[in-house]
């Protein structure tokens, strides 16, 4: 386990000597062990758990998994919920110009805020033919 | 039972007989011993080594990556030989500079002294926590960088420079005490 890679020439030396001299282990107290299996049996000890929720919830957040799910989720999501939204307005809107009723939407249900000059253009031709 | 490794042991005395702790404590005691006496000193080893073992039996539950055992019990030694540093208030010793404790003994003193395991014992007295930790632990149980980083939760350059100004200072004491090395 010694990595001698740490040590420089000059330190060898000083190693060599702390090793050699290194102050004695004391001996054991004679009921030393015997105290502590006493002092852990009074003691409460959680008992060994399998793997908790909050375990696999922590694993979960790790960041290698998290960032990239949750760009994936958000991916998603824009796709799931932005875009069929925007897609329905559109063909919804030009539906109800072709048979006369969306002016009188727009303006029962405030829906002004998808009016824009090009939806009128649009109406404004159909409504001529 | 020889063939059973620590880990198995402390979850066979948590599930089934607290004997087995007890040779857990066996395999071990010397180790965590040795550790403790260097760097907290000797004085209360006897208390620190029976907090050790407590904290291990109620903390080891908790312990979820089971390959960082010796890590985590290397550094619960650590932290209470530190407590106990702080308490004793030894922290304050390693301002002493090494010239007062010089002027305060004779020439024969420092003769009577001249055997290494005292001067050893001494010199890292000289030590800060900090420095004496990665001594004990590089020096003398020689555990790798990395792994002294992990038990004491500082960078291994961190742990380098620490090694380093340790040494620096040790190689001080012992050439004011005559040994060059």
């Amino acid at each position: 386990m010694m990595n001698n890679n740490d040590l420089d020439n000059q330190d060898e030396g000083l190693v060599s000597f702390l090793k050699k001299n290194a102050p004695d282990i004391p001996k054991t107290s004679d009921g030393l062990e015997d105290r502590i299996m006493k002092a852990i049996s009074a003691e409460e000890s959680p008992p060994l758990e399998e793997e908790s929720l909050f375990d696999k919830l922590k694993q979960f957040f790790n960041p290698y998994i998290f960032i990239p799910a949750s760009i994936a989720v958000a991916a998603l999501l824009v796709a799931a919920i932005i875009l069929p939204i925007g897609k329905t307005t559109k063909d919804n809107s030009l539906e109800m110009a072709e048979t006369g009723d969306f002016v009188e939407y727009v303006w029962e249900t405030g829906y002004e805020d998808y009016w824009d000059n090009d939806l009128t253009a649009e109406i404004n031709e159909i409504m001529e033919l | 039972m020889e063939k059973i490794s620590d880990i198995e042991l402390l979850k066979l005395s948590k599930n089934t007989n607290q004997e087995y702790f007890r040779e857990f404590y066996r395999r071990n005691e010397r180790k965590i011993r040795g550790t403790l006496s260097r760097v907290a000193g000797t004085t209360h080893l006897d208390d620190l080594t029976q907090e050790v073992f407590i904290k291990i039996w109620k903390g080891f539950a908790k312990l979820r990556e089971e390959a960082y055992l010796s890590t985590w019990i290397y550094r619960l030694t650590m932290n209470v030989a530190f407590d106990s540093l702080r308490s004793d208030g030894e922290k304050d010793k390693k301002n002493i500079p090494l010239e007062d404790e010089d002027s305060v003994k004779s020439d024969t003193d420092i003769q009577s002294d001249y055997h290494g395991k005292d001067m050893v014992e001494k010199a890292l007295k000289t030590l800060s926590p900090e420095h004496k930790a990665v001594v004990v632990l590089h020096d003398l149980d020689e555990l790798l960088i990395r792994e002294i980083g992990e038990i004491l939760k500082i960078s291994e350059g961190t742990v380098k420079s620490r090694l380093f100004h340790a040494r620096k200072n040790l190689r001080e004491y012992f050439r004011k005490e005559g040994i060059e090395l």
